[in-house]
């Protein structure tokens, strides 16, 4: 006999596991602390990625005045501003995947808590079904 | 209206049936209308050029994940200009990877959103992107947005200046040119003027659909266009954009009237497509097709006091002893009946015999009629109490945390009926509303998330 109680919970159980599930269990191989610190070393890496293609740009649209001054530089302001316009694109990428991960680390790890609790459900309903079995057993011996 | 709503059951039926062909279907016509129009527009390779080869690449991005779907057009756009010039092709694909490095990284799911403005351009109606964005993304859609703007601008810029891009087919003959090229690319102030715009417009139309009022999708819709012309029409007066204020103004207003239609269908649509999921137990393999309830209105709010809870097991009583210990459950407030250990006298019949969620946790009344009285009945056992505990006692809806109605959601309870998710009145949203200890027990707080958790659930049928 199909008990439908146990259905519903399993297909809402399945629904998840189909769709968000998957990325949350792999979140939640992390712990928090972790999981951000992961994200943040990647997103520095891909910001510092971009911001050498932008720099890259930047000189290549400003070519000719580079060219013509290119003895005239003072190069050490050159550097630190350069540097200092790197450090603020990274810490300010950084703080944002800080915050953005952390939030949807809380929501995944809200959503993981919802599904161990209706698995704990199910859980219920199989012991339930499993004692009925028995004693329906003990009565047919 | 009632002809409208009948067409949107039908639509909602035949998507219902056809949900994951419709869906493909879509995202088909999206990609092909892109790559077809890139294709027009920079038709400088022969063999991408080819129609199969558009066609081909169309139905691979709309199998794929909407961030590689945005990765191939890019990566077509970037092949066609290298034909016709590598410098010119090599920073347009820096471009793209500026995008991503620094923007589409975060928002890999409105993905779609960046080729849908060009696609939009090419019909003459750029204006629906931020209203639909506004009205079913959040203001982080603001970037994808904005870098379908910066890959039209680009495009759009390469097939206008041909001899241009001509002049820098070789790099030793670039010199100046290049500068020009890549200044004028950069520097766009009718692309930054409507990136400006868009974000404004989806800023605007967020937060006021996010209002709790009447119409509220509706009002932000009219104000979303609203600021959209104005924008547009104090952006062509500074920078001159080239557009036509009459046209400009009809099109957002034919723009608008699509978004209500979209806006009628799409709240029903999007969370009734079916799922179909396969799992097993000990016994059976179960193949469930599960078809999400609607729900249309409001949902209905309902206050429901609940005085105690009706316990079937017999060794439920230990834990009343526990929780008493704890502090969950305050006696003082309550009737001597309720007390652990106390044999309950078989409960007569009474109006609330049908309802399921007094059997399992105590008697439910009117909270309107218990406030009126000041004194509660108690319906079920049909003994009269005096009310012990003072007003104050009585948590009002909003009150943030009611410790001993969460106690009728202790862990080895079945809390199905407490959060109300019962098939029969899926619409109904309930309140329990109770006698509580002012929330003093940390335990209690987060057993209560426990009930708003499942309160927000999605049925299925």
């Amino acid at each position: 006999m199909v008990n439908n109680e146990k259905v519903r919970l399993m297909t809402k159980l399945a629904v998840y596991e189909k769709e968000e599930g998957r990325e949350d269990m792999r979140t939640s191989n992390y712990f928090r602390s972790d999981y951000v610190r992961h994200e943040i070393i990647k997103t520095i890496l891909i910001t510092t990625v971009g911001f050498l293609l932008l720099l890259s740009l930047v000189i290549l649209a400003n070519l000719n005045a580079i060219i013509d001054n290119v003895l005239k530089m003072n190069y050490p302001v050159v550097g630190w501003t350069i540097l200092g316009a790197y450090l603020i694109l990274v810490v300010f990428y950084a703080v944002l995947t800080g915050i953005i991960y952390r939030i949807r680390y809380m929501y995944s790890h809200g959503r993981l808590a919802r599904y161990y609790r209706i698995l704990s459900r199910v859980r219920r309903i199989e012991e339930r079904e499993e004692r009925q079995r028995d004693e329906e057993e003990e009565w047919g011996e | 209206m009632m002809l409208l709503f009948e067409l949107r059951a039908k639509v909602t039926a035949i998507y219902q049936k056809y949900a994951f062909w419709l869906n493909l279907a879509f995202r088909f016509a999206l990609t092909y209308i892109a790559f077809n129009r890139l294709r027009t527009l920079l038709p400088f390779n022969a063999m991408l050029s080819k129609s199969a080869v558009t066609l081909a690449l169309a139905a691979i991005s709309a199998v794929l994940p909407p961030s590689l779907m945005v990765l191939v057009a890019a990566l077509y756009v970037t092949g066609q200009l290298i034909s016709q010039s590598m410098i010119v092709g090599v920073t347009v694909l820096v471009l793209f990877l500026i995008c991503y490095c620094f923007f589409l990284r975060f928002t890999p799911k409105y993905g779609a959103a960046v080729i849908a403005f060009p696609v939009m351009q090419s019909f003459g109606i750029p204006y629906l992107l931020p209203l639909l964005l506004g009205l079913f993304a959040n203001p982080l859609a603001i970037v994808p947005a904005s870098c379908g703007v910066v890959a039209y601008y680009v495009v759009r810029f390469v097939k206008d200046n041909p001899e241009m891009v001509a002049s820098l087919k070789d790099i030793k003959d670039a010199e100046g040119v290049y500068i020009d090229f890549l200044r004028e690319l950069l520097m766009n102030p009718v692309m930054v003027t409507t990136m400006l715009i868009l974000s404004v417009v989806i800023v605007t139309v967020y937060l006021i659909r996010r209002i709790n009022m009447d119409y509220s999708f509706e009002i932000s819709i009219a104000i979303g266009t609203g600021v959209m012309m104005l924008g547009y029409i104090i952006g062509d007066l500074r920078y001159e954009m080239g557009i036509k204020i009459a046209g400009m103004v009809f099109m957002c207003l034919i723009c608008a009237g699509i978004t209500l239609v979209i806006q009628f269908f799409y709240r029903v649509l999007q969370y009734s497509a079916a799922e179909h999921v396969e799992f097993e137990d000990d016994d059976y393999y179960y193949y469930v097709k599960a078809i999400p309830k609607i729900k249309t209105g409001a949902p209905r709010r309902k206050e429901k006091k609940i005085f105690g809870r009706r316990r079937s097991d017999d060794d439920d009583n230990d834990d009343d002893y526990e929780e008493a210990a704890m502090g969950l459950i305050d006696y003082s407030n309550r009737a001597a009946s309720e007390a652990p250990g106390f044999d309950r006298k078989p409960r007569p019949a009474s109006e609330d015999d049908d309802d399921d969620e007094a059997d399992e946790f105590g008697d439910v009344i009117d909270v309107n009629e218990f406030r009126k009285s000041r004194y509660g009945t108690r319906v079920g056992d049909g003994v009269k109490q005096e009310k012990q505990a003072s007003a104050k006692d009585a948590v009002s809806v909003t009150a943030p945390i009611p410790a001993k109605a969460v106690r009728i959601l202790d862990e080895e309870d079945e809390p199905s009926t407490a959060y109300d998710d019962d098939e029969d009145d899926d619409d109904e949203e309930e309140v329990i509303v109770g006698f509580f200890d002012g929330g003093k027990s940390d335990v209690a707080k987060d057993k209560f998330e426990d009930i708003d958790d499942f309160e927000d659930d999605d049925d299925y049928r």
